[in-house]
């Protein structure tokens, strides 16, 4: 049940796309969003009201358990709360937008984004294992960057968004170091299990985690994600830079939800480091400043949105302050009551008021409360809410508010009467903070509403009623919770008790029922807050006098946009350099003089041998012959005597495979070097017979010596290399080298062993005793088509990209009009692709025969009549061989492609029309498509991909003879080699 | 064996990387192909060589244990080393032929100057 919750909102966002593909401008994106949220509020319904708690509310898939990482998911207390909460204001967020985003300005992608982000944020909360909210945490960031970067063509909307990504991001890292942090704390104290990271067991092991000496470190790091994220003093500056989204995302992500992630992580760390004097004083430290600094900002701001964004920020900063404040219950034991009331009362209220400064944006065409006043004539539904919400936020009597302002303040009452001058400073800090948020509230209730209209200019109009539906809501929902008790306390209760694993007795939610020091501190609160107000422009006209300097803002920026650009431009205009021969030489020279380090410092021993034989004379003739060839090959002036200098190197290095006994590997070399001597020379038909780049003395110098250095830095290396000490053994301990196991387990022991374990056992049958095998004798093919089949269906894609790419690029800009329009020279590739020849057109002559002005020579034309036969049965052979001896898939399609470029190039086009006329490039795909079937049936007997089985039929006459289901795959590697090789040839013989 | 292999490797590697800093595309082309060769081969003789060992091509009923075999995995990693080498020298092939047509020179550096870079 729970992936299916959390998958939900994921398959919606992918479902966008195939429909506004088939429909375009249509209104199912908004209702597909409605779908989806209300499908997860049902779920979530279920998982909370299942009659006898029937419902599943955890979920266990192992993942990677090397790093501790699995799909730990749980809905517990506060998982069950924030995912109402998630889920709840979603769906209204997602009816407003309905109503507030212009069709055209909202594109499916936005719906899309916002749906994603709504199932990384429940991923978020409904994560046990720790890593695991981690990579939901990170999502959330990226699609905060993608929504508030959602008008892209503003500049200060990428700022903004960039700005947000950077902070959180960074943040993000530091809450990685973190959990690595702790995962080494644990296992250092040799604990494990799958359940390790999650979250429970973090609780359990408090000990552990607080009583390491790196246990501050790992806390600072953990905090810094969790401060990043919620806009914490000093990253406090990103959220007010984060408004330039859309409203509709304001209201979501940046009010109600997503910067909740980093107070989610305080409310599931507390349980940890609760008791630790680090925790008051960081977090109730960071908290209270940061309420201060939102609060002061809030009343100096002008712009209503600003103003919601600054009071945000001090709101995080009162929870966060709160959670800070629960060491000051020390000795009690009790755990933190009534965490989850203050965050539901602000994401109830905030979101609210962030959907109504919307509907005022929408009704006035400004959001800037100096030009605005006397809306509550016009705008009476949106004042009669603004002031409820309002009345909340400041902690009015009869409102939600009100019951969160009361529990902060006692928190805050008790940490002074218990912490000395360090809690006396938080109490008044917190009561300063307090006094400015009453002041910006009664600035957005009187300033935009009462008085008189200020700018003549506006025409303000009353939001219909679908627009107003959803903060109506949520402000309603403030004000019930405010005024009948009963209705909020009994959830609330539960949820706590479900929160804190424990059951909290006795609480009760003070409402209002005695006069007592917090009510006395309440009348305060609103008395010297009203007074701010009214001092509120003396005091914004000191701050424009001042200057804001906003230091923490300033650094970000002197970092992030100019010092890191500045140094990135340098480093790239350095190692960048728009010269292809100076970037191959400073690439070079870094790879080589880091290789030529390491070789050195890790002392490798230099060996040598003395011990000449024949095989080491002929290997010696064949160093001074290519020595010679490549010093032809640079010293030549003209194109072919380099092509006929360079082209016996290959063949040279296949003879060097054979002395290193790889006889898979001398064919596929020969092979391929047919068809790249083909392949060039068809290129110099294209080229013009000789050029000569002039270069300088000084630089021909200059080069060589790089080069005689690299080569010899490689040169040393692979003498040293081969005696490695570390040959042979296997970086896992107890465990053979890769390569042994391959050999040990390649071949499957024959019938009569596997009868007769005993007698395997006694000539030490290697592979005998292993279950695992593969049933081939070539290990190097079987590594290829089984053990490492994957890599291998990787290798043949990049062949067929290859290819394809190579065709496009023919076919590219062949219109000089139309050359830089891509998309279109695509198009036209394709097609042309698709399409093939146009037949109407008189066959073109090949590269070649232009040229040389003649039909192919009679020796080729005989020779190309039988040899081509005898090539494919070659290949039909090397193909079957492969399994057991040199051959295989690669090698036999090398080989056909051969025989094939024969028959191509020696004929005339019209004597083998329905040869050369065939498309080749439909084989590619056919391969690759085998070679995954064949992948894919092992998937379908419930192996996994890519497992291949065998067996042995007894054939009449012939004996046992072996069928395995790799040959299927090794066919699929076949046809894609074919095609390729043929498809480059043949194409670059074409004019 | 060791000592040639690594002269091979040495010579393969100086040309290679010679021919690409040259400022003909052609060569850089020429150059390339040598480097990967030089690469494979100097791969290859990390799996180590001696005199006795055998390919990896299991004998039916063989009883011999897995050291007395060249290592298989480097030999694998190569072959799909040299197809894909293949692939790649094909594109830029193409890459050196459409250059000369678009602007009728070699020069990867004149080509660059016109297209506006510094």
């Amino acid at each position: 049940m729970l992936p299916v919750l959390l998958l939900l909102p994921f398959l919606g966002a992918a479902l966008f796309y195939p429909i506004y593909q088939f429909r375009p401008g249509d209104r199912v994106p908004r209702q597909l969003t409605l779908i989806t949220t209300g499908a997860v509020l049902v779920l979530l319904a279920w998982a909370t009201f299942a009659p006898g708690g029937d419902a599943p509310r955890e979920f266990f898939a192992e993942w990677i358990p090397a790093i501790g990482l699995h799909v730990s998911l749980w809905l517990d207390g506060p998982a069950l709360f924030f995912s109402w909460i998630i889920a709840g204001i979603g769906f209204l967020i997602f009816y407003y937008s309905g109503h507030y985003m212009d069709p055209k300005d909202a594109p499916w992608r936005f719906y899309a984004t916002m749906l994603l982000f709504m199932g990384a944020m429940l991923g978020v909360v409904m994560s046990r294992n720790v890593l695991l909210m981690f990579l939901f945490w990170e999502v959330t960031s990226l699609t905060s960057f993608i929504l508030i970067g959602h008008w892209h063509e503003r500049k200060s909307a990428r700022q903004g968004a960039l700005q947000a990504l950077i902070v959180t991001a960074l943040g993000g890292l530091c809450l990685l170091a973190g959990i690595a942090g702790v995962y080494w704390i644990l296992m250092d104290a040799g604990l494990g299990g799958p359940h390790l990271l999650d979250w429970d067991q973090l609780w359990l092991h408090r000990d552990v985690i607080t009583s390491h000496g790196a246990s501050f470190v790992v806390l600072v790091l953990l905090l810094l994600g969790a401060f990043t994220k919620s806009a914490q003093f000093p990253f406090q500056f990103w959220l007010p830079g984060a408004m330039e989204a859309p409203t509709p995302v304001s209201a979501f992500l940046h009010a109600a939800t997503m910067v909740k992630a980093g107070i989610y992580l305080l409310g599931r760390l507390y349980p940890v480091y609760w008791a630790e004097p680090s925790w008051l004083l960081i977090v109730g430290g960071v908290g209270v400043v940061t309420m201060l600094i939102g609060g002061f900002m809030a009343i100096v701001s002008t712009d209503l949105k600003q103003l919601l964004a600054h009071s945000t920020v001090s709101q995080l900063g009162l929870i966060t302050a709160y959670y800070g404040f629960g060491h000051g219950l020390v000795g009690t034991e009790k755990p933190l009551p009534l965490d989850l009331a203050l965050i539901a009362s602000h994401a109830l209220f905030k979101g609210g008021l962030f959907m109504i400064v919307g509907i005022i944006d929408h009704g006035t065409h400004t959001r800037e409360w100096p030009r605005l006043g006397g809306l509550r004539h016009k705008m009476p539904w949106t004042f009669a809410l603004t002031l409820i919400g309002c009345a909340s936020m400041a902690g009015f009597p009869f409102t939600f508010g009100f019951v969160a302002k009361e529990l902060f303040l006692k928190g805050a009452l008790e940490v002074s009467q218990v912490h000395g001058a360090a809690g006396i400073f938080l109490f008044v800090t917190a009561l300063l903070a307090s006094l400015f948020t009453v002041a910006y509230c009664i600035r957005m209730v009187v300033s935009p509403f009462f008085g008189k209209p200020r700018d003549p200019s506006i025409d303000a109009h009353e939001g219909g009623a679908g627009i107003l539906a959803a903060p109506a809501v949520l402000i309603l929902l403030t004000l019930l919770g405010g005024l009948y008790v009963p209705l909020l306390e009994r959830p609330i209760a539960t949820l706590v008790e479900a929160a804190h694993y424990g059951k909290v007795s006795g609480f009760t939610v003070g409402f209002f029922h005695h006069v007592d020091v917090l009510l006395l501190l309440a009348v305060i609160l609103f008395t010297g807050g009203a007074a701010i107000f009214l001092l509120a422009d003396r005091i914004a006209s000191a701050h424009k006098v001042f200057g804001s300097p906003a230091p923490f803002r300033r650094a970000y920026e002197w970092t992030f946009e100019e010092a890191a650009p500045a140094f990135a431009a340098w480093l790239c205009g350095a190692v960048q350099q728009p010269s292809l021969q100076r970037n191959i030489a400073i690439t070079s020279g870094v790879a080589f003089g880091l290789i030529g380090f390491a070789a050195i410092y890790s002392g490798m021993p230099f060996v040598f041998e003395f011990d000449v034989t024949w095989l080491d004379i002929m290997a010696g003739g064949v160093v001074i012959m290519a020595g010679a060839l490549v010093l032809l090959a640079i010293g030549s002036k003209t194109f072919v005597v380099r092509l006929i200098a360079i082209s016996p190197i290959g063949p040279m290095v296949a003879l060097f495979y054979l002395f290193y006994k790889a006889p898979d590997l001398a064919l596929t070399q020969i092979l391929v070097e047919v068809s790249l001597v083909v392949m060039l020379l068809l290129l110099l038909f294209r080229l013009p017979q000789r050029f000569v780049a002039r270069s300088t003395r000084a630089r021909r110098i200059a080069t060589a010596a790089i080069a005689i250095t690299g080569g010899l830095i490689m040169g040393a290396l692979t003498f040293v290399g081969q005696h490695s000490e570390t040959r042979g053994t296997s970086i896992i301990p107890g465990h053979p080298p890769v390569n042994q196991y391959y050999l040990e387990n390649a071949f499957y022991p024959p019938q009569k062993f596997q009868d007769n374990p005993e007698l395997a056992a006694e000539l030490n049958y290697p592979g005998a005793g292993h279950l695992r095998s593969s049933g081939g004798r070539n290990v190097v093919n079987v590594i290829l088509v089984d053990f490492r089949g994957f890599d291998t269906l990787g290798e043949i894609l990049v062949l067929g990209i290859s290819a394809v790419g190579l065709l496009v690029l023919l076919v590219l800009g062949r219109d000089p009009d139309k050359l830089p329009d891509w998309r279109s020279a695509g198009r036209r590739a394709v097609r042309y692709i698709s399409e093939g020849y146009d037949e109407s057109k008189p066959p073109a002559p090949t590269v070649l025969r232009r040229k040389i002005g003649a039909p192919p020579s009679l020796i080729m034309r005989e020779t190309g009549r039988f040899a081509p036969a005898i090539v494919l049965v070659f290949a039909v052979v090397l193909f079957f061989a492969g399994h057991n001896a040199p051959g295989g898939g690669f090698i036999a399609g090398l080989m056909s492609a051969a025989a094939f470029a024969i028959l191509l190039l020696s004929f005339r086009k019209e004597d083998i029309r329905r040869l050369h006329d065939f498309r080749y490039l439909t084989i590619i795909p056919a391969g690759m498509a085998v070679a995954l079937g064949t992948g894919l049936v092992a998937v379908a007997f419930g192996l996994p991909f890519l497992t291949s089985g065998f067996t042995y039929l007894d054939v009449p006459f012939y004996g046992e003879v072996e069928v395995t289901s790799a040959i299927g795959f090794d066919l699929g590697v076949y046809l894609t080699v074919v095609g390729s090789v043929i498809l480059i040839i043949k194409r670059l013989g074409q004019e | 064996m060791g000592t040639l292999s690594a002269l091979m490797v040495t010579i393969l590697f100086a040309g290679g990387l010679y021919l690409m800093m040259r400022k003909d595309l052609y060569e850089v082309l020429l150059g390339i192909m040598l480097l990967s060769n030089g690469v494979n081969l100097f791969m290859l003789s990390m799996g180590g060589w001696s005199r006795e060992q055998l390919p990896p091509i299991l004998d039916a009923e063989q009883t011999l244990p897995a050291s007395q075999y060249a290592d298989p995995l480097v030999q694998a990693f190569i072959l799909t080393a040299i197809v894909i080498s293949f692939g790649v020298t094909a594109v830029i092939v193409v890459l050196v032929a459409r250059s000369w047509e678009e602007s009728q020179t070699m020069d990867a550096a004149e080509r660059g100057r016109e297209e506006g870079e510094p």
